[in-house]
This record gives C-alpha cells, sequence and structure tokens, in this order.
C-alpha cells in the first residue's frame, strides 16, 4: 500500500508530481493506493499492473477526472464527493464515487462501470459509447443529475436510481437525452419533458434481470445496501431509448398545395378581384393563353392555297376548307400555339399574328 | 480557465481560509495572479468601519499623487495598514513599490449630505485617482469604499500569499466576507484591473468564464454611469449590469439573472410574468450575456450571489455548516476548508438558478 | 430589297443577339409561342440557299425554309431571360450577351429608360469583403447548430429605455403599471415590401402563402409587409393578417379598403411600415406603368388604367418631425396603438440623421428604421435612379447603429437593412454579417422574386418587370403569363429556402458561441480588405 500525502501546510503536490509517484509505483509493481489529494487531476488511469493484477485506488478530495481513461483491473473509490469529468473516457474500470461529482460525469464512457452515490452534475453521460468488442459501459447514480443528460449518448447503460429526490421535477434534469442516438437510460421518479427522438418505455424483462443484477453490486459499493428493498420495486422504474434510426424518418411535411386547400383562405386572396383557378400554363400554352394569335385573312384574295402553313404548322392547327369551291384556312385555337410559323412561312402574307 | 470562490462567515475569517479553498484547485488556472475582495472587516480595520477605506497599489510618486489629491479635496486620513511584505528571493510576483490600504473620513462638507451623496462621492474619487495615477502609470486603485478592501497582484497565488504574509493567520486582516480569484490569464499582457474580482460602489464581482457578447455589452454600458469604465476584462461587463440592475434601476435582485441570460422567448411567452420578463429582454438586450460562465456576486448588504450561464458551461458548488458557507469553482476547494460539513447538502447551481446566502447564512435558491 | 442605312437599328446594337442554330431546329415553334418579348419571329429564309422543307411529311415538295429571326425593333429587343432556350427541344436557339451593344445611347431615343431590377452598375459586394472571423473554440465553446436551441428573434416595435419602463417593485418582483408601445419578436428576415401590381396577383400571392406557411408549419414568425399597392380585402379579413406589415407611401394605394376592413379584422397586423422612400430609386417616387394597370390593380388601388406614380415626398410632411407626428401618431392611433409603426428610407449620406432624429421620438411611437441600401430591387424605375442614385447599405447601416451606440439608444428603434440582401444566393451570410454589425435583421425582396423563379439579374438580364412582359408570371398582370406562375411551387421554394437559411444562421451563429443574435457582435467579423475595415470598424486580416 502506497499511501501519498499530497499536501503539506500549504505545499501542495501538483498533478504532474501525484501522477508520475504513483506511475513510478505502478512499474515498480505497487497495486494499492491511498491517495490523500488536494484536487489533483487524472487520479486513476490509465495504468496497469505488469503481472495483470489489480490496482486499488483509495482517494480522498481528488479533482477532475477522477478514474479518467481507467483500464480493466482498475477500481478507484472516492471517498466523499469529486469534481467534473469522473471516468471520463472509461475503458474498462470500476470507480466508485461515494458522494456527489461534478458535470459530465461518465463522459465518453465505452466500458467498465461507474457508481455515484450521489447526485452527478450536468452534462452526466454525454456521449457514452458502446464498443461492440467490450461489454457496455455501465454509469450508475443514487440520486439524480443535473441539466443535459446523457447528450449525444451513443451506447451504454444509465441508471439514475432518484433517491431521496422527493420533489424534484425530473431526476434528469432539465433537457436530458438530447441527440441521444443509442444505449438505454433506466431511471426512477418523474422526468421533464423529452426531445421526439426518443422514447420513455416501461421495463422488460430482460430490463430488469439488469437491474437487479446490478443492483446489489452498486450499492454495496456506495455504501447503501439498506436501499435494495425500496430500489426493487420495479413498476417505479422506466427506461428512455432512442428510436430506432429507421423510425426517425420526419413527417413528411404538409405541401404548400395542401397547405393552401385546408388552411389558405379558400380560393385565393384575390379572389374577389381576380377569379383565379391556380392551374398552371406552360410557356408554350394554348387558347387564351397564347401570347399571338394567327389570323388568316384573305380579304385581298392573295392566297395561293398553297397549303405551306398546313404543312408547316408544327401543332397541326391550321386546316384547309371548302367552301363554295374557294380554299379557307382555320386555326384551331385549342391547338394553336401561336409560334407564328403559318405567317412566317406563308409567302402571301395573309396570315398575321395578333 | 480562472479559479474562483468565495467564503461567507458568521466569524470573521483570514485570507489563508480563501488560499486554502483555492490551492486544491492549482490545476485549473495558470497561477498567473490572484485577487480577493474583502468585506465586513475585522482586525486592523474594525475601528473604522464606517470610513471609506482606499486599496492602492501604486509607486511612491503614486502615493504622493494620491496624498496630494486627497488633502485637496478635504478627505482625512484616519488610519493606514501598510502590508509587511515579504520580499523572498525566488516569489513569483511583479510586486507594485507600494501598497497602501487607507481609511479616511469624509470631507467636512460632506457632513450631513445623504448617504447617496457620499456613495457618489466615493465612486467619484476612485474614478479620479485612477485617471491620475494611469496618467504616467503611476499605480492602481481597486476599491475605497467602507469595510471593503481589495488586495490584487500579479504572479504565482501562493507566492503572492506569502509576499503578503498571507499564510499566517495573525489576526490584523479579517473579514465575514471574502471573494477571491485565481487567475487564468487569458491575454498576452497581464492588467491588474482585468483581474476579478471587480468592485463598484458597494458590489463586487468575481466570475469564471467567458462573454461572447463583451463588445455589445460595453458598448452599451459606456452610456449607461461614469463608473462603467476600463472594460479591460469581459466579466467586468457582468458586474456593471448589476450594478445597473440592482443600484440604477433598483429592481429586485431575481432580475439580475433576467437580464444577463433572458429566457427563450418561447419559455418566456408560457409565464404568468411574460409582460415584465419580455419588457425586460427587450430593453436590456444589449446587457445580454453569451458563453460559458460561473458568476460570485457580493452585494453592499453581504448577500452573497452566484449563478451560472444559461448552458452550465463552468463548474460551481456551494456548501457549508452552521457558521461557513463557501462557494467554489470545484469541490475539491470546499473539502479542503470545510471538510466535515454535510457534502450532501452541497448545492450545485442550474443554469437557470440563483442563489442568495445572507448574513444569517440562509440560502435561498430559486429558478428564474 | 430593302436598302439599310447606318443609323438603322441592327442587331449588333441590341444588348442581347440570340444564337440560333438552324440545323438544330425542328421549327417546333415553341421559342416564338414563349417569348414574351415579342423578339422572335418565324420568316422565310432568303432565296438563294439550300432549299430545305418546312416541317412537311417525307415524301412531299419541299417548302420554303423558314427560320427564326430576331427583331431589331428596340421595343422588342430580346431581354435575355432565356426562355426561348428553355422551351428549345434542340438547344438551337439562346441569347447571348452582346458586350458591343450601344443600348444605353440608341434606348433613350424615347424619354427615359425605364426598366425593374436593382442597379447594375453598383453590384460591389462589401459583405463578401467580410468573414466571421472570431470563431469559439477554446473557452468560449462553440454551440452545436443542431441541437442546441437558439432564439432567432428581432424586435419589431419601439423599444423603452430601461429606466423609462413603468415597473413598480413590489416585495421581490417588478409589476407592470401602465401599457408600453407593442413590440413583437420576429423571425429576423422580413419578406419586402413588394406591392400588388408590382407583383402579380400569383406571385404576390406565393409569398403570402409562404410566409403564412413559415409561420403554421415551420415556427418561423417571418413576416411579410404588403408594398404600397394596397392589401386585398380576403386577407385583411382574415386572421393571417397577422403576419402582414402593411405599408402607406406617398401614393397611399389602397388605404380606403384597409381602413374600411378595420371593423372586420380578426386579428391586427404585424405592423405598418410608413415608405419614406425606396434604396432602388431614393428621391423618386413608386411607379406602376400603365401596362400593369389593370381592372384589379384599378379596384385595390383606386383609380384608373394609367401610369401611376407616388409622388416623392408625404403630401403634406414638411420635415422628419412632422412625419413623426402625422403618420407616425395617425397610424399608431388607427390601430389603437396596439401596433408597431415603422419607418423605411432610402440609404442616404443624411440616414444617420434622420435616425438621430427619430431617436428622440418623444411619444414612443416610432417603432423601427428600415434603410433600404442601392442595391434593392424594384418593380419599375428610371434605370438613370436605379443605376446612379442610392447609397451601399452595409457602411450606412453601421453608421446608424454606432449613432445609436454613442447615445446609449441603441436598439431603441430596431434597425432593418435591407437591399442586395442575399444577392449572391446566400442571404443568410448576408444577414448574420449585417445584424453583427447592428441591424436587428434583414430585408428580402429581389431574392423572393427569384425563388419564384424570377430570373432577372444585375447584369442587365431580363430587368422586364415594368414592361407587363415578365416571362415568368411574377411581374405583370397579363392573366397569360400571371397563369404561368405555380403558386404552391412557388410558395414551396420560398418555404424551402427559408428552412435553410434558418439552418445556415445557426451555422453561423454556432462557431461564434451564440444562442441570441448577436446584434452590434462586430468583433466576431474581420475584413480582408483595409478600407471597408475601417471604414466598418472592424479588424482587418490578411
Amino acid at each position: 500500500m502506497l499511501r501519498i500525502e499530497t499536501l503539506h501546510d500549504h505545499k501542495r503536490m501538483s498533478t504532474q508530481e501525484v501522477l508520475l509517484a504513483i506511475e513510478n509505483a505502478v512499474e515498480k509493481g505497487e497495486t494499492e493506493f491511498d491517495i490523500r489529494a488536494s484536487g489533483q487531476h487524472d487520479i486513476g488511469g490509465p495504468l496497469w499492473n505488469k503481472s495483470g493484477g489489480k490496482l486499488t485506488f483509495l482517494v480522498s478530495n481528488p479533482g477532475q477526472r477522477v478514474g479518467a481513461m481507467c483500464l480493466p483491473g482498475t477500481e478507484v473509490v472516492v471517498n466523499g464527493p469529486a469534481p467534473a469529468d469522473v471516468g471520463w473516457l472509461n475503458a474498462g474500470g470500476r470507480i466508485t464515487v461515494r458522494g456527489d461529482v461534478g458535470d459530465t460525469a461518465g463522459h465518453c464512457a465505452a466500458a467498465g462501470v461507474i457508481y455515484i452515490g450521489g447526485r452527478a452534475g450536468t452534462r452526466s453521460g454525454s456521449l457514452m459509447k458502446h464498443d461492440p468488442l467490450y461489454d457496455p459501459p455501465e454509469l450508475w447514480v443514487l440520486k439524480n443529475v443535473g441539466s443535459f443528460s446523457f447528450e449525444f449518448m451513443g451506447g451504454g447503460k444509465a441508471v439514475v436510481c432518484g433517491c431521496g429526490c422527493e420533489g424534484l421535477a425530473s431526476v434528469l434534469g432539465d433537457r436530458p437525452c438530447v441527440g441521444m442516438v443509442g444505449g438505454a437510460v433506466y431511471f426512477r421518479g418523474p422526468v421533464g419533458e423529452l426531445p421526439p427522438d426518443v422514447r420513455c418505455l416501461p421495463l422488460t424483462a430482460e430490463d430488469v434481470a439488469f437491474l437487479d443484477g446490478g443492483l446489489e453490486a452498486f450499492l454495496e459499493a456506495v455504501d447503501k445496501p439498506r436501499l435494495r428493498g425500496e430500489l426493487s420495486a420495479w413498476e417505479n422504474w422506466r427506461k428512455i431509448e432512442p428510436l430506432p434510426f429507421d423510425a426517425r424518418e420526419r413527417e413528411t411535411p404538409l405541401s404548400t398545395a395542401s397547405y393552401r386547400a385546408r388552411q389558405w383562405i379558400a380560393d385565393g386572396i384575390f379572389g374577389d378581384v381576380y377569379p383565379d383557378d391556380f392551374r398552371v400554363q406552360g410557356l408554350v400554352a394554348r387558347g387564351d393563353y397564347r401570347l399571338r394569335v394567327p389570323l388568316w385573312n384573305n380579304d385581298g384574295q392573295r392566297c395561293r392555297d398553297c397549303r405551306l402553313c398546313v404543312r408547316a404548322c408544327p401543332e397541326h392547327a391550321v386546316t384547309r376548307k371548302e367552301e363554295d369551291g374557294k380554299a379557307i384556312y382555320l386555326s384551331d385555337d385549342a391547338r394553336c400555339i401561336g409560334c407564328g410559323l403559318c405567317a412566317g412561312v406563308c409567302p402571301c402574307a395573309v396570315w398575321t399574328m395578333r | 480557465m480562472c479559479r474562483i470562490g468565495s467564503i461567507k462567515s458568521k466569524a470573521p475569517v483570514a485570507p489563508a481560509r480563501a488560499l486554502h479553498l483555492m490551492l486544491p484547485q492549482q490545476e485549473g488556472h495558470d497561477n498567473s495572479g490572484f485577487a480577493m475582495v474583502m468585506q465586513d472587516l475585522e482586525g486592523a480595520f474594525s475601528h473604522y468601519k464606517d470610513k471609506p477605506l482606499l486599496s492602492l497599489a501604486c509607486t511612491p510618486r503614486g502615493v504622493q499623487l494620491v496624498n496630494d489629491y486627497m488633502e485637496q479635496k478635504g478627505f482625512v486620513q484616519i488610519a493606514q495598514w501598510v502590508p509587511d511584505t515579504a520580499r523572498l528571493p525566488g516569489l513569483r510576483i511583479s510586486a507594485m513599490p507600494r501598497y497602501v490600504f487607507r481609511n479616511y473620513d469624509y470631507p467636512e462638507i460632506y457632513r450631513y449630505r445623504t448617504q447617496e451623496e457620499r456613495e457618489d462621492l466615493l465612486v467619484d474619487t476612485r474614478l479620479a485617482l485612477r485617471a491620475l495615477l494611469e496618467e504616467n502609470n503611476d499605480g492602481y486603485v481597486y476599491s475605497f469604499w467602507p469595510d471593503v478592501l481589495t488586495l490584487k497582484e500579479i504572479g504565482d497565488p501562493a507566492d503572492i500569499a506569502t509576499y503578503f504574509r498571507l499564510w499566517d493567520d495573525d489576526g490584523r486582516l479579517e473579514a465575514r466576507n471574502i471573494v477571491v480569484q485565481c487567475r487564468q490569464n487569458t491575454n498576452y499582457d497581464i492588467v491588474r484591473y482585468a483581474a476579478h474580482p471587480f468592485f463598484l460602489q458597494g458590489y463586487t464581482l468575481c466570475a469564471n468564464g467567458e462573454n461572447t457578447f463583451h463588445t455589445r455589452n460595453t458598448e452599451m454600458q459606456r452610456s449607461l454611469h461614469r463608473g462603467y469604465i476600463g472594460f479591460e476584462s469581459d466579466s467586468q461587463n457582468f458586474l456593471y449590469t448589476l450594478h445597473y440592475v440592482l443600484h440604477e434601476l433598483r429592481w429586485p435582485v431575481q432580475y439580475y439573472k433576467h437580464v444577463i441570460t433572458p429566457l427563450p422567448f418561447a419559455e418566456m411567452a408560457r409565464r404568468p410574468d411574460h409582460k415584465v420578463l419580455t419588457l425586460i429582454r427587450e430593453s436590456l438586450a444589449h446587457l445580454e450575456i453569451n458563453g460559458p460562465n460561473a458568476i460570485i456576486c457580493l452585494l453592499p448588504n453581504g448577500d452573497m450571489l452566484a449563478c451560472c450561464d444559461s448552458k452550465k458551461l463552468r463548474p460551481m458548488v456551494v456548501g457549508g455548516d452552521e457558521t461557513t458557507v463557501a462557494i467554489s469553482s470545484e469541490v475539491c476547494g470546499l473539502n479542503a476548508i470545510l471538510p466535515d460539513r454535510d457534502a450532501s447538502r452541497d448545492i450545485y447551481p442550474n443554469e437557470r438558478e440563483t442563489i442568495v446566502i445572507n448574513n444569517n447564512l440562509e440560502v435561498r435558491r430559486w429558478k428564474q | 430589297m430593302e436598302t439599310v442605312k447606318t443609323q438603322d437599328i441592327g442587331l449588333n446594337d441590341l444588348p442581347w443577339i440570340l444564337e440560333y442554330r438552324p440545323e438544330r431546329c425542328t421549327l417546333c415553334g415553341s421559342c416564338t409561342a414563349a417569348c414574351t418579348a415579342g423578339a422572335i419571329r418565324f420568316e422565310r429564309e432568303r432565296p438563294g440557299n439550300p432549299a430545305r422543307k418546312a416541317g412537311g411529311e417525307e415524301g412531299s415538295t419541299p417548302g420554303p425554309r423558314v427560320v427564326v429571326r430576331q427583331s431589331t425593333a428596340l421595343e422588342r429587343a430580346c431581354m435575355g431571360c432565356g426562355m426561348c432556350e428553355k422551351v428549345c427541344p434542340g438547344r438551337a436557339i439562346r441569347p447571348v450577351r452582346n458586350p458591343d451593344h450601344r443600348f444605353p445611347i440608341v434606348g433613350r431615343a424615347h424619354g427615359p429608360i425605364k426598366r425593374g431590377g436593382r442597379t447594375n452598375l453598383n453590384v460591389q459586394r462589401t459583405l463578401d469583403a467580410i468573414v466571421v472571423g472570431r470563431i469559439s473554440q477554446m473557452t468560449d465553446p462553440a454551440l452545436d447548430s443542431e441541437r442546441h436551441t437558439f432564439d432567432l428573434r428581432a424586435p419589431l416595435g419601439r423599444v423603452m429605455l430601461p429606466r423609462e419602463l413603468p415597473l413598480r417593485v413590489r416585495g421581490d418582483s417588478l409589476e407592470l403599471e401602465e401599457s408600453t408601445p407593442p413590440v413583437s419578436w420576429i423571425y429576423p428576415a422580413i419578406f419586402s415590401d413588394m406591392s400588388i401590381g408590382a407583383l402579380s396577383t400569383r406571385a404576390w400571392e406565393a409569398i403570402a402563402l409562404a410566409c403564412a406557411y413559415l409561420n403554421e408549419q415551420c415556427g418561423l414568425p417571418v413576416r411579410m409587409c404588403s408594398g404600397e399597392g394596397g392589401m386585398p380585402v380576403r386577407l385583411l379579413e382574415s386572421e393571417k393578417l397577422r403576419y402582414m406589415i402593411l405599408q402607406i407611401a406617398s401614393g397611399h394605394f389602397g388605404w380606403n379598403r384597409i381602413l374600411r376592413a378595420l371593423p372586420r379584422m380578426k386579428a391586427d397586423p404585424a405592423g405598418v411600415l410608413i415608405k419614406i422612400g425606396q434604396g432602388a430609386k431614393p428621391g423618386d417616387g413608386g411607379l406602376l406603368p400603365a401596362a400593369k394597370v389593370a381592372p384589379h390593380i384599378q379596384a385595390i388601388r383606386g383609380v384608373p388604367r394609367a401610369t401611376l406614380h407616388s409622388p416623392p415626398n408625404h403630401q403634406g410632411l414638411y420635415s422628419i418631425e412632422e412625419s413623426v407626428q402625422k403618420m407616425h401618431l395617425s397610424l399608431n392611433a388607427a390601430f389603437g396603438f396596439r401596433v408597431p409603426v415603422a419607418i423605411k428610407c432610402a440609404a442616404s449620406a443624411t440616414s444617420v440623421s434622420v435616425y438621430n432624429n427619430l431617436l428622440r421620438d418623444p411619444y414612443k411611437i416610432c417603432g423601427g428604421f428600415f434603410l433600404d441600401g442601392i442595391q434593392g430591387g424594384t418593380g419599375a424605375a428610371n434605370e438613370i435612379s436605379l443605376d446612379h442614385t442610392g447609397h451601399p447599405i452595409v457602411s450606412k447601416l453601421r453608421d446608424c447603429y454606432m449613432a445609436a451606440v454613442a447615445q446609449g439608444l441603441q436598439g431603441q428603434i430596431p434597425l432593418w437593412a435591407g437591399g442586395g440582401i442575399g444577392m449572391t444566393g446566400n442571404a443568410a451570410a448576408d444577414a448574420f454579417k449585417m445584424i453583427c454589425l447592428g441591424a436587428n435583421g434583414v430585408v428580402l425582396g429581389k431574392l423572393l422574386i427569384q425563388l419564384l423563379g424570377c430570373v432577372g439579374n444585375e447584369h442587365g438580364r431580363c430587368n422586364a418587370c415594368a414592361s407587363g412582359r415578365c416571362p415568368t408570371g411574377i411581374c405583370t398582370q397579363d392573366p397569360r403569363l400571371v397563369a404561368r406562375l405555380d403558386v404552391d411551387k412557388g410558395a414551396e421554394s420560398i418555404v424551402n429556402y427559408m428552412l435553410t437559411f434558418d439552418s445556415e444562421l445557426r451555422k453561423l451563429l454556432a462557431p461564434v458561441g451564440n444562442s441570441s443574435l448577436p446584434v452590434g457582435r462586430s468583433d466576431a467579423l474581420v475584413a480582408t480588405d483595409k478600407a471597408v475595415a475601417d471604414k466598418l470598424h472592424i479588424q482587418y486580416a490578411c
């Protein structure tokens, strides 16, 4: 057992000094540590015993990131509270804090277990992940967590027991689970508004088996074994899961056409002064929508009856008729697009465009 | 990132207590400076609690300039404490030649003036002294207010404490309220005025954060009050807004949070007081802050106030026992000075919360 | 054969020449049918060319060769809209810009050239010399544009100084003692004032539809300003009036119907905008050519068919003070002092004085200063005004903001800036930069009709808005052309653009670490042009 006193009067060992002392001892085969910290960071990881032995750290008053990057085979126990980033990037360690923890506890943890014997701060459990090569990470919290908890959570299991949280509006804080895409959050007690892409469900038998299987070890670790009975009333628990990726499809927005039909002013806002059927004409239009209209005027008897117009008309709108033995040319308004080819081709200028 | 802390105690405490509060948080800053404001003093200043106390760091010429000015204005010096500095080799401190802490009596003509007029005189005097000292770089005047002492210096906080012999509690420097900062310098040049806590007319403020609305806050504040000057740090904006809301507008304390981090419009609309809140957001839109922050304020009546930014991007915890309450960036600070408190009653302020601790150490907390 | 004389107008005198490839032409007639300018028609090819059949059936006698010809008549000059190219199945025809044209010279034979669009000369892009250069990375972290909540709202209405607020302390709370001027917090982009008349019914309706859709389906409280051509009565009497800002300009067109509708209004309008001037043609009044004064326009505006001019000034306004008195007071009163009343001026060397005058506003009745820059669009103006009068918006907006800052009055009268916002299609970037420079929000106009399908640009393309021959059915009252415009599709493209605008605005807010609009946060910007940096009081970077 190596004990490190980090504070002598007001002379404090820096984080660097403490971590180097630990590392040297681990190198020499030491496996048990009693760190009397005064806010030093990163105590507990990533370290390993060369012969595969277990490393244990008993820590008092750590600074940030206690148990950060912790590896399997390391156990960290903090007596009392700890500041931010407990178990950050936990890669397999077993980290216990027997008190409250600061913000972003379990941030990016991808393996191992983190036991919190009190409350956890803002953004706890954010970006937890599950690497399929290993067991999913676990984050157990005895009481409640702060706002923005489990943001962007991508995997793993979080358990928020809600002990002593009577009167609290949400044991998961405000705005939890935003951007959550994986994993599950088990909780006991009220929860605030959840984002649309997660769902809140009752526990399955499998969920109960997981909680039941893990609860005892957790309560043992945080020294609250008497809560076993209270917490085993599974009907008081729920879980939050993200919607499966495929179920996340945004609902198809109302088309503007449907909006106009259903929620807009009937017949349009100009219906009283400019009646409109809202039908859309192409750039090439027929009938009344033509920009120019052909007119066959043979008053000057110039038509040579050459039929070029009939042949030229791309829409087959021009027809020739005989009336009293004289040829008459007509353009069908329903077919004509007003292109003026008839007029263009006519050698006698009988066709004009108006 | 800086580290901030404060202590509020029924029994006077020495700066050493504040130093121990900050010591475990050393990795949270770069050891580039230390500053503290003490209010409700005991020890050397206990007999002059109603007399304005000038806190000054300057050159010998600066002392002369101040003497002349104060004499000319009719202030009468009634007490002085000059710290017995330990000029040990190797201390990392950029010390000024002189540190002066003096109580003055008001000029005779102010004998029958109102409290308000006296308060105006004090701020005007401080501003005048500041201008006077700035002219030839002769020093810094941090506060001039009854029962308030400010000490700031550039260097390693532990060495600064050694230099001023603050580690030893000789009973001469004690107060019931201490607000303290260990500094992370974000500028190339270290400006003493940029070090928190800041002080104006009885209001002290210390923040750990960044104010991305510094420019628009500053542009607004310049025209609001003659005391809103300097702006060496983006956190001065917080003090000036505090002073403006509480002292100038005389609004209840809950509105400070509504001004600096207003509720989103959608949430405001659902509240019964949405008209008042909307008007405040509208009229004081330029005093909104953005960016991560944890803020500790000490009000003239001794109330200590704490709040955070709207996304809760900075740490802060409040804890205490029957005689002492402390606020700290990190809980390891509380553990250092209040190891026997009931830690399960610690308060971790939510992004919407304001915490106020009064002189009886009663804690009020509410969500905005 | 006609004799061609040197002074005759030839194709090379025109700004656009149609490049026509007869070997690709199928003689389908689409181009001539679609051309609203009447710039092209079919003609028989001169003899001497190889004979070519004119679309007859196989085996029939070859007919004379027919080709598409471009008219040299000035009144039928090709405007480059490209509809012929769009409809041509064989890629046989397209307009090509003619660098040698003499249109500015020959086009003035019958008086000033009139057109729509925006300035074609002053298209400098100050905003593109500015980048968002202060990025939060370390201690002031950037936000996540997708996840974080943003409060993208801008005020419209008279904001009071904090000291003037009628708040009384009661216990721990403040209570409101009397009413305050109306202020609404709306989306920081307003659909600008393009009138009924300038726009076709369908175009105007499409924008109104998009505006309502954005409010009701997307939660974006976008407001639309009517323009000075009155309001459709059915909209006045609908709940959706709440999205509309009613404009009153010097012609006061349409206000009879607006006033008559007052007793039947189900909702208050979003605001009233007093138009003093317009950036596209400052000092010149509104203009609606007779070609666009169709019967429904006559009805809504209460005038016969004629070219409608709005006077450059509001009659009876002797000064700015007078305008505050008369216009602001009367229009505030008309809606029971419940509706913000704002004022729109063309940016000018004197804008700061105007703004300073407004800022004094002792009656708290001026609810916004809309500043319109030279790059603003119009449906009809004299080209000389479009190209040669006006003031760039960016520095003027900044000047006004800094003038307010100097007096500690920033934010009291919201600043809304328009004129060229989104000129390059990047409206969100433009808006963000303008906001950092001091604008509360921006005004979008030309961009909206471009979203509806307008092909006009500031390089002389189309700009036929004044002629009644708008090929897209947007700026015309010709029912044949109006029918070309798909209201639903048009509205949809505006909606989609605005949703993108919203995402992009967040994409700029997030890296500077702000969740509410950074009005006046000039420190977030750097200019890559020293002169721009100096003028705007922002950092220069290179």
